[in-house]
């Protein structure tokens, strides 16, 4: 057991550093678009080796050999500056991962580096209203007609949609085989006339989310991934690679100390609230579920640096990650006091900051309870894979 | 980085965990809080045999020179276990006195806390909770008057570490004269207790630096949140083991999602605690400028997080895990202890707070 990383991490870790000080934030000079300068950021980095590590570099990527602690020295590092990293959402998550491991040449070379520099954007096609955690009842249809798939049906939740030129997307293509073996993975362009996106107003006051229809729309017979009635499968595979980023952790320890800063500055009783036994324990309650959390994610990366399995723990992550953001944002509603009645949903504004940030935050938060398989999906997981339960056959 | 176990405590890990699922049963642990015994000595025999009293010990005075790590790591299996051995407190003293900078003091009594020829355990709270080295008011000097509370295995031991005014320390034979051991009902029949009267009794003062109690109170923390941690792992391995063979509508407990789900979130609270008690107890020797928040924190989430399994645990069980009959209970009495003795969750997250710097 040695926390330490050692001379050569060591090193590593200040060349990390010491290009973020070089080129983050960006100065003068880099241009006056916000989203250029993360673009040319972005590129720098992937010359660089510390993002886009597990793609190889004909499609753009900076390949670079699988190092555990390497992508936690630059998960760390670029968290302390808040400098952005991996182009966020399914484009970069989900769907390049899926190309290098089921797509074909041409499909790789077509979509993989425009998708790494954000030139093509993509939204996700996985629920529907009747699809929610119950995915492969799905019932958005796609029919082979000449060269040409033909989709009818609806999707929801998919962020982004408004402003994406792509969507990757599970339909059933083989109605009569049975639920899980008759859907398949599509690529489609979302510029075509039957598609029509509506964007759905959420609780914030934001419009990630869409919905997105699709009458007689077309994509051409190649661009599905993978074989007919595999897709359920498919949409299933991730990039292996470093697959233990620990950016859980990594969002909670910022937002913990967040609301340590934040209890610096307001009053509860007439006094800092920092200096109230009440918000004192309140605080070391949620330290000691972000220090759990975060040395049990330094053991699972121990360990899986090793080829050793970590075991429970790994399952655990998401729903623990989401279960401590709620414990942080509800003290955070606390402190804000009166102000917690304030939020201006009209505001197009992504970065929030002051009481803004826990009132928002207190709704935003329950993303991470419901996106991406909900906290009792998870549950249903560890019962099943971790606690050995039965299924429940009702 | 490399935060994981050495091939060799995995091994004593599982090796302590083999010879104590053979060796301290719930039947043998059912009888032995009837016999309300101190110790089960035939146990503590076979911990002698394989050096675990001595493990921090250095090797020059007959034990196995370990450190806080491999202790927390042991403590975990003997909570998993509820082992009726007095080695949580017995390793406390050892680590005091190894804290000595007298060579004669080290050398008279750590060959014989090494082998566990002779018992030892801590005298530290005083009225009204006053657990920490800086609360402390009993008197230092060659002879003690007054009172020490909630001291463990007192009527079996042969030398107790006693804590005194101004964080120093005192070693007292609690054969001696001016002794009365007050034995207590105490709720964790595995682990007894007891209260220790002075009125005179002779007292060596330990030649230990200025820190030293309050690093044997860290360390103490430290095993404890291990132990708390193998108990309320123990806590949802009978709950998981209910679930799958008790039947009711037809179907098996563990069928039922809103069961699961509990049973789910009891993982959920109970498995991430492991790496905060390997930190807490690694902080103690390599991190010393964290130790006590470590510690403190450790202590404060993870007794808090037993405590809440074993009450889930019994009341999963239903009716039959509210007698005395059923293993429930063992672990509910030994994390109420563990809630309790070295200071509770209050008084633990405070201190956190205070050493986190807010």
């Amino acid at each position: 057991m040695d926390l330490s990383y050692g001379p050569e991490y060591e090193t590593f870790r200040a060349e990390v550093a010491d290009f973020l000080a070089r080129n983050w934030p960006p100065r003068e000079g880099d241009g006056e678009d916000r989203d250029a300068q993360v673009t040319e950021f972005r590129r720098r980095a992937t010359e660089r080796g510390y993002v886009y590590r597990g793609i190889p570099k004909k499609y753009g990527g900076s390949e670079q050999p699988a190092d555990l602690l390497r992508a936690r020295i630059i998960g760390e590092e670029f968290a302390r500056v808040h400098a952005p990293r991996e182009l966020p959402g399914g484009g970069v998550g989900h769907l390049v991962g899926t190309l290098l491991e089921c797509g074909t040449e041409w499909q790789r070379q077509q979509f993989i580096p425009k998708t790494l520099t954000g030139e093509y954007f993509w939204a996700q096609g996985y629920s529907e209203p009747g699809a929610g955690s119950d995915l492969a009842s799905l019932r958005t249809r796609a029919e082979l007609v000449g060269d040409k798939w033909v989709i009818n049906g609806q999707k929801i939740w998919s962020s982004y949609a408004y402003k994406a030129q792509y969507m990757f997307l599970l339909a059933r293509t083989e109605p009569q085989a049975s639920r899980h073996r008759g859907i398949s993975y599509l690529l489609l362009d979302l510029h075509q006339p039957g598609v029509e996106i509506r964007r759905i107003r959420q609780i914030t006051g934001q419009s990630e989310f869409c919905e997105v229809f699709f009458t007689d729309a077309t994509t051409p017979a190649e661009w599905i991934v993978g074989n007919r009635g595999e897709g359920w499968n498919i949409s299933r595979v991730t990039l292996k690679h470093e697959r233990s980023s620990g950016r859980g952790v990594d969002w909670n320890a910022a937002h913990f100390s967040w609301l340590v800063e934040l209890a610096k500055r307001s009053l509860y009783d007439g006094r800092p609230a920092i200096e109230s036994p009440e918000i004192r324990r309140q605080l070391a309650v949620i330290q000691g579920y972000v220090e759990a959390m975060r040395y049990s994610s330094y053991r699972q990366v121990s360990m899986e640096a090793q080829g050793e399995d970590p075991g429970m723990f790994r399952s655990l992550m998401k729903l623990t990650g989401s279960e401590i953001a709620e414990k942080i944002a509800m003290l955070g509603s606390r402190l804000v006091g009166d102000e917690l009645m304030l939020l201006d949903m009209d505001s197009r504004r992504e970065v929030r900051r002051g009481s803004d940030r826990w009132v928002h935050l207190l709704m935003s938060s329950l993303v991470m309870a419901i996106a991406g398989g909900s906290s009792n999906i998870q549950r249903n997981i560890i019962a099943e894979r971790n606690l050995g339960l039965p299924r429940d056959n009702t | 980085m490399n935060f994981a176990l050495t091939s060799e405590q995995k091994a004593m890990q599982e090796s302590l965990r083999r010879m104590l699922d053979e060796r301290c049963s719930a039947r043998f642990l059912h009888t032995f809080i009837d016999e309300k015994k101190d110790y089960d000595a035939p146990l503590w025999k076979l911990m002698c045999d394989l050096g675990i009293p001595g493990m921090a010990i250095p090797e020059a005075y007959g034990g196995l020179g370990l450190g806080v790590v491999d202790l927390a790591l042991a403590a975990e299996m003997l909570g998993r276990a509820a082992a009726p051995v007095p080695l949580h407190a017995h390793w406390l003293a050892a680590y005091a006195i190894a804290l000595s900078s007298d060579e004669g003091q080290r050398a008279r009594w750590l060959p014989d806390l090494a082998e566990g020829r002779r018992i030892a355990t801590v005298a530290l709270c005083e009225e009204q909770s006053r657990w920490m080295p800086e609360t402390w008011e009993l008197a230092a000097g060659a002879n003690l008057e007054g009172a020490k509370l909630y001291v463990p295995c007192a009527a079996s031991a042969d030398l107790v570490v006693v804590g005194l005014a101004g964080g120093r320390l005192g070693v007292v034979d609690l054969r001696a004269s001016g002794v009365t051991v007050e034995r207590l009902p105490g709720i964790d029949r595995t682990r007894p207790m007891a209260h220790l009267r002075f009125s005179g009794a002779a007292c060596e003062l330990l030649a230990a630096p200025a820190d030293a109690a309050s690093r044997m109170v860290d360390v103490g923390l430290a095993i404890l949140a291990a132990d708390a941690f193998g108990g309320a792992s123990r806590c949802l391995d009978m709950a998981v083991e209910y679930a799958k063979v008790r039947e009711q509508f037809g179907r098996k407990f563990g069928a039922f999602q809103a069961l699961r789900h509990q049973l789910a979130n009891l993982a959920n609270e109970v498995e991430p605690c492991r790496g905060l008690y390997w930190f807490g107890a690694y902080a103690q020797e390599n991190v010393p400028e964290r130790a006590s928040h470590a510690a403190s924190l450790a202590k404060a989430h993870i007794g808090s997080r037993f405590l809440e399994a074993a009450r889930n645990a019994i009341e999963y069980h239903g009716g039959i895990g509210f007698t005395w009959d059923f293993d429930c209970h063992i672990w509910l009495k030994r994390a109420m202890l563990d809630q309790a003795w070295l200071g509770n969750a209050d008084l633990h997250y405070l201190r956190a707070a205070e050493r986190a710097g807010w």
